[in-house]
């Protein structure tokens, strides 16, 4: 039986203590949720928020002492006393005002009792009206007399109300004129002083808007915050832009405007703002509201990539510049590399490989700089001829090198091997890289291995070379070649110019489109340098260097001036000899990947040592790829040897082998620079772990630092899909048109000579008088007939359309498809239809009118338009283009507008401006005015027989519009027929 | 400094480490001096100082330290403490009723005293105390939260949860079938049967070691030796590409191990017999399945005839016995397996890929 419970003690624990330990306890739990909710509340991006408050503040308020300090304060004071005369003056009539302003409140008073009452009254009128409307619908005749009645009885009363009403307005709007009147001055006074320190009203209403009081305390306090607090995370969501999650895509949602607060604001942007706190530097372009890419619309990262959803500044992908700044993140956010974030935050050099994401469609991309560089570097380089790039910029394309299919008619096989082993020794350059001689395979062995390589390779293609004879050329004359070479149009793609290094011609890329012709004599015999340039299309059918057309005398006096530029050092050269030991331990070792050893040690044997060559050449053009870049016999349909690149932006850092190299930080873009800048460098301490054939085999282009800038750029933009296609750029049919016109441009370097898109005409630096060069492609689209240009790039040397010009436009030998790319691509350009019907005969007054006004504005001074150029009397760099042709290649609905205003067409074109433009933009014809002069009494009189009065006649000539269309009649019709 | 670094690396690799444990395991239960509170705290301070010592070294506190990590760290504690406790509760009892006196829970239950306030109020301080360690260890741990996952990218080394790691662990030696179905089953179908199968009503509601001996052992064994040890190198001693690295090891994820296990089968035929591998399942993989069934259903019944295991015959009856011993030779097959990998390099006792039953 349990013992009754007095009996023994009631406590097991000493409660004093317990009462102790429960009292810590919670006081240290309290502790904790204090702590708690504080470390929740305590996020950076707060302390960026309340930062830039202060800062904004301070600059409203500055500029608000500054507004108060440029007020006029006098003038401010001189009105102040007026307010204060004024004021005293109403003290002296107080009594009529008091007595005016009481009545005036009385008469508010009932205004306001009587618009109650008609409201009440209008709300039981509705009432009543439904209530008859529904008594209609039931039997009760009784009822509905009632409430018919009750209808009629409020809208009598309520049209009642409404007439008192209406009285009393009235009258207290009489009263409040009065009033008004007295204080007439006064008000205008105060007005006045309102509009002289608005500015500073309204800086100082948004100073106090920033000010931290009590209210902005409250609401940003912990656990308040809830409520709407001002600091807050800002973000925006980007339908389109999306995240590939395997199996789903989700939609991005920036969150980055919850840091960088000022990013889409304006006029954050002086020296006193730093990141966070800085406007988007290119608001314009990026962000603005009126930008091609609203911040609404693109937000940040789908351009600059990082993890949009994270506001902390160690997980949002951040990529520091160098070692220094990423030991001072570490140091001051615990900044840590994403491992699993596809995209970190591309690098300040590189942000513009975010472009590619959308404007891979497109060849060119506006406003780009490095990006677009970079494209044309993977082009020149030939990137796309090894590595597969699956966009359309490097499909489809030709290949970059020459057609070795007559190698041997052109060099020597001595010369052959000196270049192969160090190509730019002889032409620094060249986009040819650097096999041979890397550090990666040094040691004298692998130096033996290389020369029997190239050896072979040498007698490979020699092997498999057709040998055509070229008779010597004709002897020339050096200095009528070098004038040639510098006025006819050679210069746009060439050089020769023994000082030139390829960084030179940086960013202008398309000035090495052909290789600078130094060394040439050393190189090539003149038979065959003859041939080549008299029709390069008979040497190779498919090369891209076209033909101008030269005589075999101008051919001949070229080949002497390219054959006199000599490099002994190249001359009489003889091949090495190859250790033979070496070359079979080579063939034998490509022997054994198809064979069994002792197959291949009996196949070794059978072999004649030229056939040993010619069976290691081609082991090694197999090995290095080099039918990526050349058309080889042989090698037709080799895939290309490289990685493909299409997603490299994306590919996962593990994937990238740093090998020993311990010094290059850990990031795609280093990787890839790195390579690029030395491309066998990650092969550092492999060469005890792999074989002579294992090593890395990417060639060296020697390539700048800018180069390699560029090209990262461009190679970290190739991403995996992260945008959807109808929010890309170039899906409309006029970007596919544009996109292909200026892949074509690019590849035939049209930007050699001409200028388009306002970039180009590399030729000027051997023509320097302006009038020489050859023409603007600006607004060609809008210029010329669509059926003309299609015939104009078929053949060239038809019509000489500006004969005073030196370069000649080249013969490219293009087909239908490459001329109709071109010539859709201009009208695609200016948004213009290709073809347009032929205009229709003017009456004969208009070819009259037209006739004098070509005499008066003295047209033909600079456009010959005679038979023959005679009739032009200034300097040949003064020239037009021939008048004769224009009815055939002039698009007729565009003339009127080019004779008005040709600065607007064609920036910097001589054609004078010969109308005058009115302050409102509209342009007047001088020829209005002009005609009373003595001088044109006679055409006055012809074109009188036309008009009605002289009146008349002066109006019209003075309308631009219809001097202008009245010039091209006259062009059209009577010069043209 | 090095050298002892290395000695440490190559006894932790798993041959040594296991066997060691071994070791130590019988030291640990024949050595009564280690229970007392004297060696509780000895035991507490020789591990406290080899983890602060070891935190020196980079590669060990990288390991160490990650949050997901710090649950298994005091894992360690906790068990030994809660060994500790048992162990020394047992030995006390022995020696208390070696002396005629009652057991420590004989004589607490004479004092029966009030749920309300002595309970529930020591509990209640209790579940605040815990909160706060709770609170603060979320607020100073953030919790391993990464960036979205990326499909390209998996995590090297992927892990279980830390409670998995020890069957995880297991799937070195066995093939995914044994090792996450058959033996977890087993598992937990074995501790669901302990009551059934002891019937031995010595030990309850009191701790002794000197009544239980052999089911202490057993059980301690199991969970120590084979399951926590397996949980402490999965968690600190597996890394990428679930290669072994000792404690101060850096995790190379290029890290090459020879992979040159080889079946039973061909250890007989080829290396012993010298004839090629017969075509037909049955016969290439006769001796592992000949093996496995003398050791599932012959083993047993020879181990009731032995004189230690008889006297369990006689004491639980045939059924208790067999299906006792059989979840017990179960147990050991990990153990034996283990051993036989490190030393013949076996892969499988039976391996009939077939149709997926591997050994």
């Amino acid at each position: 039986m349990a013992q009754p419970p007095e009996k023994k003690p009631d406590r097991h624990y000493d409660f004093g203590r317990m009462n102790k330990w429960f009292a810590w306890s919670s006081l240290a739990l309290l502790v904790v949720t204090l702590w708690m909710v504080w470390d929740d509340y305590s996020k950076p991006w707060k302390r960026f928020q309340s930062e830039f408050r202060d800062l904004e503040r301070q600059q409203l308020a500055q500029r608000a002492e500054e507004e108060q300090q440029r007020l006029d304060n006098e003038e401010i004071s001189r009105v102040r006393d007026r307010i204060a005369e004024e004021e005293r003056l109403l003290e002296e009539q107080r009594g009529q005002m008091r007595e005016q302003e009481a009545a005036l409140s009385a008469l508010d008073k009932q205004v306001y009792a009587a618009d109650a009452t008609m409201r009440t009254t209008k709300a039981y009128l509705d009432e009543a009206r439904f209530l008859y409307e529904q008594a209609l619908q039931g039997d009760s005749e009784r009822r509905r007399e009632k409430t018919a009645g009750e209808v009629e009885g409020l809208e009598q009363e309520w049209r009642e109300n409404r007439k008192s009403v209406e009285g009393l307005t009235e009258l207290r709007d009489d009263a409040a004129d009065q009033l008004d009147r007295m204080r007439a001055d006064l008000v205008g006074a105060e007005k006045q002083l309102a509009t002289l320190s608005g500015d500073l009203d309204s800086l100082q209403q948004r100073v106090a808007n920033l000010d931290k009081g009590l209210d902005y305390l409250l609401l940003n306090f912990p656990l308040m915050d809830f409520i709407e607090p001002d600091l807050k995370i800002e973000q925006v969501m980007i339908p389109g832009l999306f995240h590939d999650l395997n199996f789903t895509t989700v939609d991005r949602v920036d969150r980055c405007v919850t840091c960088h607060v000022a990013s889409i604001r304006n006029g954050f942007d002086g020296e006193e703002w730093q990141q966070p706190y800085r406007s988007h530097p290119r608001m314009d372009l990026f962000v603005g509201a009126s930008s091609p890419h609203p911040y609404t619309r693109f937000g940040c990262s789908g351009c600059h990539g990082g993890l949009d959803r994270a506001v902390d500044f160690a997980r949002v992908g951040h990529s520091p510049l160098g070692e220094a700044e990423k030991e001072e993140w570490i140091e001051k956010w615990g900044w840590e590399a994403q491992a699993y974030l596809e995209t970190p935050i591309y690098p300040a050099e590189h942000s513009e490989a975010g472009c590619f994401s959308c404007h891979a469609a497109e060849v060119w991309t506006p406003e780009s700089e490095v990006q677009d560089i970079g494209r044309e570097l993977v082009s020149r380089m030939g990137c796309f001829a090894c590595h597969m790039i699956d966009y359309a910029a490097f499909s489809d394309m030709p290949r970059p090198g020459p057609n070795l299919a007559k190698v041997a008619a052109k060099v020597d096989p001595a010369w052959a091997y000196k270049w192969i082993s160090a190509p730019r020794e002889f032409r620094p350059t060249t986009w040819m890289p650097h096999f041979f001689f890397e550090k990666n395979i040094s040691g004298a062995q692998n130096l033996e291995r290389q020369t029997a390589e190239i050896v072979g390779t040498v007698a490979y293609l020699w092997d498999k070379s057709l040998d055509p004879e070229f008779p010597p050329a004709p002897a020339g004359d050096i200095e009528r070649g070098r004038d040639l070479f510098d006025t006819v149009g050679c210069t746009g793609c060439h050089l020769l110019d023994a000082g030139a290094k390829r960084d030179d011609y940086f960013p202008e890329i398309n000035r090495l489109h052909g290789p600078n012709l130094i060394r040439t004599g050393s190189k090539v015999t003149s038979g065959w340098l003859f041939a080549w340039i008299k029709d390069p299309r008979k040497y190779a059918a498919d090369t891209r260097m076209p033909s101008l057309r030269l005589t075999d005398r101008e051919a001949a006096d070229i080949t002497a001036y390219l054959m006199s530029s000599r490099d002994p050092e190249y001359e009489n050269l003889t091949m090495p000899e190859v250790d033979t030991g070496v070359r079979d331990e080579l063939v034998l070792s490509y022997l054994q990947n198809t064979l069994t050893i002792e197959q291949s040690h009996h196949r070794l044997e059978s072999m004649s040592p030229d056939e040993k060559d010619v069976y290691l050449g081609e082991q090694t053009i197999r090995k290095y790829g080099c039918w990526g870049c050349h058309d080889l016999k042989g090698f037709e349909n080799a895939k290309p040897i490289g990685v493909e690149l299409t997603e490299e932006g994306s590919k996962p850092l593990h994937q990238f082998d740093f090998g020993h190299i311990h010094d290059v930080p850990h990031t795609r873009h280093d990787w890839i620079r790195t390579k690029l800048l030395d491309p066998r460098i990650y092969d550092e301490g492999k060469d005890v772990v792999k074989s002579y054939g294992e090593l890395l085999k990417m060639p060296n282009f020697g390539m700048s630092e800018r180069e390699v800038d560029a090209v990262t750029t461009t190679v970290l933009g190739f991403t995996k899909e992260s945008v959807l296609a109808k929010r890309r750029a170039g899906q409309s049919a006029r970007s596919a048109i544009l996109a292909r016109g200026r892949k074509l441009m690019t590849l035939y370097n049209c930007r050699g000579c001409h200028l388009v898109e306002g970039k180009g005409q590399a030729i000027r630096t051997s023509i320097e008088d302006v009038g020489m060069l050859p023409p603007n492609l600006a607004a060609e689209g809008a210029r010329v007939q669509a059926d003309w240009l299609f015939d104009y790039l078929h053949d060239p040397g038809q019509a000489r359309l500006r004969p005073w010009l030196t370069a000649r436009m080249p013969t490219f030998g293009f087909g239908d498809e490459e001329v109709n790319t071109v010539v859709a691509y201009f009208a695609a350009r200016e948004e213009r239809e290709p073809f347009l019907s032929a205009p229709e005969r003017p009456s004969e007054r208009e070819l009259v009118v037209g006739d004098v006004a070509f005499n008066m504005f003295q047209c033909a001074k600079c456009h010959p338009a005679g038979p023959g150029a005679e009739t032009a009397v200034v300097g040949s760099g003064e020239l037009a283009p021939s008048l004769l042709l224009a009815r055939e290649r002039l698009r007729h609905d565009w003339v009127p507008h080019w004779i008005v205003d040709p600065q607007s067409w064609i920036a910097g074109t001589k054609m004078p401006a010969n109308f005058n433009q009115l302050e409102t933009g509209e342009y007047v014809s001088p020829l209005g005015s002009a005609i009373d002069a003595p001088m044109f009494a006679d055409q006055k009189r012809r074109m009188m027989d036309y008009f009605g009065s002289e009146e008349e006649l002066k109006t019209h000539l003075a309308d631009a519009e219809y001097v202008s269309s009245v010039l091209r009649d006259h062009i059209w019709w009577n010069l043209g027929d | 400094m090095e050298a002892i670094r290395d000695l440490i690396n190559f006894f932790s690799y798993p041959q040594w480490s296991f066997t060691l444990s071994l070791v130590v395991f019988g030291v640990m239960l024949w050595s009564r001096k280690l229970w007392t509170k004297k060696g509780g705290l000895l035991m507490l301070v020789a591990v406290t100082a080899f983890f602060c010592l070891s935190l020196l070294d980079p590669n060990f506190r990288q390991v160490v330290a990650k949050p997901d990590n710090v649950p298994i760290v005091m894992m360690v504690f906790i068990v030994g403490y809660f060994l500790w406790l048992s162990l020394y509760k047992a030995f006390r009892n022995d020696e208390l009723t070696e002396a005629g006196e009652p057991t420590f829970e004989k004589s607490e239950v004479e004092d029966k005293i009030f749920t309300w306030p002595d309970l529930v109020f020591s509990e209640f301080i209790c579940m605040v105390i815990l909160t706060v360690v709770l609170v603060i260890w979320s607020i100073a741990l953030q919790a391993p939260l990464e960036e979205p996952a990326n499909p390209s990218v998996a995590p090297n080394p992927s892990k279980a949860p830390w409670y998995f790691l020890g069957l995880q662990e297991m799937l070195v030696y066995f093939d995914p079938w044994m090792a996450g179905v058959v033996l977890p089953g087993l598992i937990i179908v074995g501790l669901m049967a302990i009551p059934y199968i002891d019937t031995n009503p010595k030990g309850n509601g009191y701790f002794t070691f000197r009544e239980r001996k052999s089911e202490i052992v057993l059980f301690l064994f199991g969970f120590l030796v084979l399951w926590c040890q397996l949980i402490v190198i999965g968690t600190f001693l597996r890394g990428p590409n679930w290669n072994f690295f000792g404690p101060y090891e850096f995790w190379d994820i290029t890290k090459i191990e020879p992979l040159v296990n080889v079946d039973l089968s061909e250890i007989i035929w080829i290396k012993l017999l010298h004839v090629g591998l017969p075509s037909h399942w049955f016969v290439r993989e006769i001796f592992g399945i000949l093996l496995m069934a003398a050791y599932l259903f012959v083993l047993p019944v020879a181990l009731s005839k032995i004189k230690f295991f008889k006297k369990y015959y006689e004491q639980m009856g045939p059924a208790r016995f067999y299906i006792g011993i059989s979840l017990f030779l179960v147990m050991m097959l990990l153990p034996i397996k283990m051993y036989f990998r490190w030393l013949f390099n076996l892969k499988y006792f039976i391996h009939i890929q077939e149709f997926f039953f591997n050994v």
